[in-house]
């Protein structure tokens, strides 16, 4: 009953004009953003943060949920009409989508991934509003154990999760955690690895950080071509076979499977959207009367990825709201822009600002609908924008780099930040290192330290403080879990491939 | 890859070994003397992880054949230039420099062309009007509506 209140006082607050327009306008910019190759979500939220800094916090945060729910709707676009997916949670769609825009039923498609986006969103919305708040009452329990703890699982499910290869992401967390501890220490104020630059005893600011490791990273990656790409100019909407009610009526039941897919998967922090959008399909197929008929065209292929992804979008803010701990790149760069504003992420958000958590809560429901609109009467226009060169977009996104996270503190030292994360993301993703866990260990790092420092200092230097608590015992269990699994499962890969080899 | 795997491993754990010595020089001693846990808990704490990690990552590659574990390799890169990806680092780094001494506008001008003749644009117009569209909204944004104040560089302008 509490929530409902809260919801319809949140509802209420943001349903003015300036929220409205703002919401709209990161929608529209968020679907530009999310249809063109090249650009992530990540990209652009962490771009569009300083535009933040001139408006109070609702209008900040709702703009970047738009840009963040736009976003990952977007990638759908360019996925089903030139084959290359905007995002990578878009990956999954193309696998009907694009053969359906070659039956030339794009619009069709098109709009599939549009209803079916809108009720992931929605769904997710909902288990944000319904299960954070309850979440925000366990987690004032915590203390500097389960604290650390928590970012200790959270740095390690990342790594495993974004790496192809376990050792890499792992090394990528604790370097991460090693080039964070440059600055003052959070706990005795000490400066570490400053080399006597003042600059560097704020440490490495997370928002240049962001935009270098992403943003610029990308941009060195698409000049180092050593020919120039070309942008395939394929898809038209001109054949208008549009959707019908019965079809959609038909992927209603894979639509909903695939987006409490969405909501479970965009809880765990470390997972994602892409991650979700292909356990969706998969599921989909493994439930279908007809599974041959997918890849080859079935709308409910694209229904299913499209809901899965986007199901991530409310729910991958539960442990950041909750626990202050996000839960990918995106929800980093959210937690960014609440503590710019001033306010920290975790159940005190719930305690002080509680009106601030219903607005957040209203505004994911809101810029759902309002995606909804918006494709709807655009849609024509926003299949053209897969069809930009690069050449023109990457030296904009350039300009908006350095302008970005100057305006974040007015330092020039910001920019050097920004170009030398930028170097760093650039090559350690060249060369398999996750660039997800070393952004991350920015925030859970600092989390980490001070967990560590005041537990021992609680517990007279003894690590059985560690183990002598319910909740820390959870994490450190679901941490081991999260790290033997995929040995376990490269041991029982390794097994049955000795099996097949040495059959007759 | 598994080449590349080894010299990574094979820095880290000198960057390890190193940073490890060299930490009574690099973390101040405090003010106050504090009992138990210093400041370089934390960073000893890391450096010991990524040492054994690396020295993991050495380890098995160093056991494994070079044609094993392709799909390790990032296909995003593949025909990459170095001498482009130093040209654009380049360029970049120069526009550190310009955005400082020549000022946002003039500064952006020049980088931006630049950078969209070597991304091999070659049509007139649109080497003159993207970047200066792209300067013109970016500065009534940020200067004029967010209020954000730019570098004017040493011709104000």
């Amino acid at each position: 009953m509490e929530i409902l209140t809260g919801l319809i006082s949140g509802l209420i607050s943001i349903f003015h004009f300036q929220y409205l327009l703002v919401m709209t306008l990161g929608v529209i910019l968020g679907i530009i953003v999310g249809a063109l190759p090249g650009l992530t979500v990540t990209m652009a939220v962490a771009l569009l943060v300083p535009f933040t800094f001139g408006v109070d916090a609702i209008s900040g945060i709702s703009f970047l949920l738009g840009v963040y729910v736009g976003g990952i709707y977007g990638g759908s676009i360019s996925a089903i009409m030139i084959r290359t997916p905007g995002t990578p949670a878009a990956a999954a769609t193309l696998l009907d989508g694009y053969p359906l825009m070659k039956q030339g039923k794009a619009l069709k498609a098109l709009q599939m991934a549009l209803f079916a986006s809108f009720v992931g969103g929605i769904i997710s919305a909902m288990s944000l509003i319904f299960i954070a708040p309850q979440l925000a009452k366990i987690a004032l329990k915590f203390g500097p154990p389960e604290y650390f703890t928590l970012a200790l699982f959270g740095l390690t499910i990342i790594a495993v999760v974004s790496a192809r290869n376990l050792i890499k992401g792992l090394i990528s967390a604790f370097f991460g955690i090693l080039i964070n501890t440059v600055g003052l220490d959070p706990v005795g104020g000490v400066a570490r690895f400053t080399f006597g630059i003042t600059n560097l005893q704020s440490g490495f600011p997370l928002i240049p950080a962001l935009i270098g490791l992403f943003a610029v990273s990308e941009i060195i990656r698409q000049f180092g071509f050593d020919k120039e790409i070309v942008t395939v100019k394929e898809g038209d909407l001109s054949n208008k076979i549009q959707l019908t009610f019965s079809e959609f009526k038909k992927s209603l039941k894979t639509i909903i499977r695939s987006s409490f897919i969405g909501v479970i998967i965009g809880a765990i922090p470390g997972s994602g959207s892409a991650i979700s959008a292909f356990l969706g399909y998969n599921e989909a197929v493994r439930n279908s009367k007809h599974p041959e008929r997918f890849g080859k065209g079935e709308i409910e292929g694209v229904a299913a990825a499209e809901a899965a992804n986007n199901a991530v979008t409310g729910s991958t803010l539960i442990p950041l709201l909750t626990l202050g701990v996000p839960g990918d790149t995106v929800t980093a760069v959210l937690l960014g822009a609440l503590m710019i504003q001033g306010l920290r992420p975790g159940p005190l958000l719930f305690e002080r600002h509680i009106e601030i958590v219903y607005a957040i809560f209203a505004s994911i429901i809101v810029v759902n609908i309002i995606m909804l609109i918006v494709a709807s009467f655009g849609i024509k226009w926003f299949a053209k924008i897969a069809n930009v060169p690069i050449k023109i977009l990457m030296p904009i996104i350039l300009v908006l780099c350095f302008v970005g996270s100057y305006s974040v503190s007015g330092n020039i030292y910001d920019i050097e930040v920004v170009i030398g994360f930028g170097i760093l993301g650039y090559f350690m993703q060249k060369y398999g290192f996750p660039a997800t866990p070393l952004l991350l260990a920015n925030i859970l790092g600092p989390m980490a330290e001070r967990g560590l420092r005041q537990s021992l200092g609680l517990s007279g230097g003894s690590i059985l403080i560690f183990f002598s608590r319910p909740i820390t015992l959870i994490l450190l269990m679901l941490t081991f879990i999260s790290l033997m699994l995929p040995i376990f499962i490269n041991i029982q890969d390794l097994r049955r491939r000795k099996r097949y080899n040495s059959s007759p | 890859m598994q080449k590349n795997n080894k010299v990574i491993g094979f820095l880290l754990i000198i960057l390890c070994c190193v940073t490890w010595l060299s930490l009574p020089r690099l973390i101040a001693k405090p003010v106050f003397a504090l009992t138990g846990f210093s400041a370089s808990v934390f960073p000893k704490f890391s450096l010991i992880l990524l040492l054994i990690l690396s020295t993991m990552l050495l380890v098995t590659n160093l056991k494994k054949k070079n044609n094993e574990n392709i799909t390790e390799n990032n296909s995003e890169f593949k025909n990459q230039s170095i001498g482009r990806v130093i040209l654009g680092l380049t360029i970049i780094m120069s526009y550190v420099f310009l955005f400082q001494y020549l000022g946002f506008i003039l500064g952006t001008l020049f980088v931006m062309i630049c950078f969209m003749w070597f991304f091999r644009v070659r049509n007139l117009l649109l080497l003159i009007f993207i970047p200066l569209l792209t300067t013109a909204l970016v500065y009534i944004f940020f200067e004029i509506f967010l209020k954000v104040q730019l570098p004017d560089g040493i011709f104000i302008f």
